[in-house]
């Protein structure tokens, strides 16, 4: 069956390590690229491991072959100047995702037809331009730059990080979307493209409303401070976490039925701020929980439409009951051992995702 | 003369409400995609009442700004879907489109008759975009869910927090991340389409994004790593944290230890003795004294203003960073450089400064990213049904008056 994205070669050039590109190549992969990762020969930093993993061989390898299933891997060394198997691959790539700055892509001294439609994408930390363009960045760093170490949703805690290096898995979305804008048109344009694509900037914009929202709670009279929390929120009940998510009045008031707590419809603004009877109120919910499941919790929160869900720990997701009958996750056979991974986030009727059962056939 | 937009020719028709699926229907618009958000006067998107009230003056419900921010670059129209004539346009509208996106619960569209049976059989080239919660089948399929949800149930606010939180909502970033992913399938359909002419169904489950995202939590579990809240540190890095700083306003600074030769940096830098005393210690031994070391960098970052800590630790090359707040986004230097925020004048609220994306591409050196700020409810109802789908003038009254188009809510 045809692919999507078939014909379309992809180069992988470079890597650090760090999910995002890699995984910008696993989406293009799973629409039916040709994804080729071209590692040289001391092979990509991914290999060894990733920082925020714990430090265990098999960890690393498993998560490796996992970003790169479906893909091909050579062994070239670009980095010589002139060196004829890359300037052949490039001539016969149509994408090319590199963390190279472009200075340091010139470099390697690959000729470039003036009428090639390639993209080229430079991803970098804070892109290539600009007065942090040379500074050292860690996932920390890019987070608190970019404005992701918050209190998150507590009243009193001091800043942290979003965990499982969730910003760049997001941020190879951005990547993948930046590689296919720039090939079509570097197709209409009969011409190279290329991309200074910014991590930095990447996790910035998924939370940069927060500056507008600043300016509108000024301008409607209220406190400028986003809203600070989550008075149901991620609560203990019987086996494990569950998250009771209010967004809007009548979700509150249907959240407070739901646990019996009619006597707070009127207090959602003053709690989400972090004030009013935060103590008495948490005490009433968690005591409302301390007999209930999971899935008893879920499944009373929806049928009163309450956004309410299970705070999955891990492999718990695998037995999510969407997802028993909705086949999502599945095996694969690695050197030593079998796991399960996560499928493609999207189906498509006409191309689907290649999708198999072990490692390389994806 | 500059080039035409790499989707130059590309009909979007959003009936769309939120955040996730209009973010990346505006990504396309900024790339030159015609995009029609089509709303109602009955139900106008819901985002729209994000952030504003009848205080900021009349048409309060086009003033909002994160509406405004997810919308900009499109035209807008109005039309009644549950009603006959109203449905009779959208599909019309569809017969002459490339791409038919929406997120309404899973049964809305079928029961409008927008299913992607129907929208086939009038546009065989259609490419048709669903973006449900849970997936449109599945004992899920009706269950709500927003960022936050998706957030939990794919594993990412277990592994956020400290050791001894309950786990903790990374926020409400997902909308974006969403949009991303379903972003790439359609320009992967459209590459597709391009071969071939054959249109297709898209599904894009957002709980299923955020579980695309958690391999490596999964696999690390199964092999015997059972997700943690790791506060601010990282197996690879010591000592790493966030540290609060000697600025009259609280203030944290962010830093990272990669290897032995910043660590000896640190400790020349701090200039503290009990913080010799770990200076022959490797990355395991800054781990198992992670928490004593961490408190003598307080004791020294709470001593200075950010502003030194940071041009000390930068000069030095150690991965260093004040944490943005959102009163500085607009002033965050490398932003200001790149121009990541645009200014965009609204007829109603004014200019303000907008977000752009993180990719540059080099044929946009010398262009703007946003072409034009957010419509108003409505706003190329004319231009569109009377101008392109060629409604007549009595006929066009009659659907103003009918309500099945329209300029205002009909309920505030």
């Amino acid at each position: 069956m045809s692919t999507a994205l078939e014909g379309i070669r992809v180069l992988e050039v470079g890597g650090t390590a760090d999910f995002a590109l890699p995984y910008a190549g696993l989406l293009l992969a799973d629409l039916g690229a040709d994804v080729i990762l071209v590692e040289d020969s001391t092979g990509h930093p991914l290999r060894a491991g990733h920082p925020a993993l714990p430090p265990d061989s098999a960890v690393h390898g498993a998560i490796f072959d996992f970003l790169n299933t479906g893909k091909h891997s050579v062994s070239v060394d670009y980095s010589l100047p002139s060196n004829a198997d890359f300037a052949a691959l490039v001539a016969s790539a149509h994408i090319i995702l590199t963390t190279l700055l472009p200075e340091e892509f010139a470099a390697l001294d690959v000729n470039i037809p003036t009428d090639q439609a390639i993209a080229i994408v430079h991803v970098t930390p804070w892109g290539a331009t600009g007065p942090y363009r040379d500074r050292p960045a860690t996932s920390l760093i890019v987070q608190a730059a970019a404005g992701w170490v918050t209190s998150r949703k507590e009243v009193v805690m001091e800043p942290v990080q979003v965990g499982g290096q969730m910003h760049e898995w997001a941020t190879g979305s951005y990547i993948s979307v930046s590689a296919l804008t720039a090939y079509r048109a570097a197709k209409q344009q009969h011409t190279p493209v290329t991309v200074d694509f910014s991590e930095f900037e990447a996790a910035h914009s998924m939370l940069c409303y927060d500056r507008l929202r600043y300016d509108a709670r000024g301008e409607l009279g209220v406190p400028r401070d986003r809203i600070l929390i989550s008075p149901f929120g991620i609560r203990r009940c019987v086996d494990g976490w569950v998250g009771i998510n209010t967004l809007t009045q009548a979700q509150w008031e249907d959240a407070c039925r739901m646990t019996g707590l009619e006597d707070y419809y009127g207090f959602m603004q003053e709690m989400n701020r972090g004030e009013g009877p935060l103590d008495e109120f948490s005490a009433k919910v968690d005591a409302f929980l301390a007999d209930k499941t999971v899935n008893e919790l879920v499944t009373l929160g929806q049928s009163m439409r309450v956004p309410t869900i299970p705070v999955t720990q891990g492999k718990e997701m695998f037995a999510l009951a969407q997802w028993q009958e909705r086949p999502f996750f599945y095996e694969v056979v690695g050197n030593q051992s079998t796991y399960q991974v996560p499928g493609p986030p999207w189906r498509l009727s006409v191309t689907p995702a290649r999708q198999g059962t072990s490692v390389g056939k994806r | 003369m500059n080039q035409p937009l790499p989707f130059a020719g590309i009909r979007v028709i959003e009936f769309a409400h939120f955040w996730s699926v209009p973010y990346g229907t505006m990504y396309l618009a900024s790339q030159g995609a015609d995009v029609i958000k089509v709303e109602s006067v009955q139900r106008p998107d819901v985002w729209r009442a994000n952030h504003t009230a009848p205080i900021l003056g009349d048409r309060w419900m086009d003033r909002g700004l994160l509406w405004q921010a997810t919308n900009l670059d499109k035209r807008d129209i109005t039309l009644d879907a549950s009603n006959d004539q109203g449905r009779a346009l959208l599909k019309q509208l569809c017969e002459g489109a490339d791409i038919f996106i929406e997120n309404y619960a899973s049964h809305v569209v079928e029961k409008q008759g927008l299913g992607y049976e129907d929208l086939k059989a009038i546009n065989p080239g259609i490419i048709m975009v669903r973006a449900p919660s849970f997936g449109n089948e599945g004992p899920w399929k009706s269950y709500v869910g927003w960022g936050d949800v998706f957030e939990q149930v794919s594993g990412f606010a277990t592994v956020t927090g400290y050791p001894d939180s309950r786990p903790q909502t990374p926020g409400g970033y997902m909308d974006p991340i969403v949009a991303m992913h379903l972003t790439t399938a359609i320009i992967a359909a459209l590459e597709y389409r391009d071969r071939t002419g054959e249109g297709q169904l898209i599904e894009v489950p957002q709980s299923e994004v955020g579980m695309a995202m958690a391999g490596a939590i999964l696999i690390a579990d199964q092999f015997g790593y059972p997700p943690e809240r790791p506060g601010n540190r990282a197996p690879g890095y010591a000592p790493q944290g966030v540290y609060r700083t000697g600025d009259a306003e609280k203030t944290y600074i962010a830093l990272s230890i990669r290897d032995d030769q910043e660590w000896q940096s640190l400790i020349a830098m701090v200039g503290m003795p009990t913080l010799d005393a770990f200076a022959a210690s490797g990355l395991k031994e800054r781990h198992e004294h992670h928490d004593e070391i961490d408190a003598i960098i307080l004791a020294w970052t709470l001593a200075h203003p950010a502003n030194d800590l940071l041009s000390r630790l930068q000069s030095a090359g150690i991965p260093a960073s004040r944490l943005l707040k959102p009163v500085d986004y607009n002033i965050e230097p490398q932003l200001v450089d790149r121009e990541y925020y645009q200014e965009l004048d609204h007829p109603l609220s004014g200019p303000r400064l907008f977000p752009t994306f993180p990719m540059h591409f080099s044929y946009e050196a010398t262009r703007k990213v946003h072409s034009r700020p957010a419509p108003t409810l409505g706003q190329h109802n004319e231009e569109i049904l009377r101008g392109e789908l060629g409604v007549t003038e009595a006929k066009y009254a009659d659907l103003i008056a009918s309500n099945v188009i329209g300029t205002e809510p009909l309920q505030s």
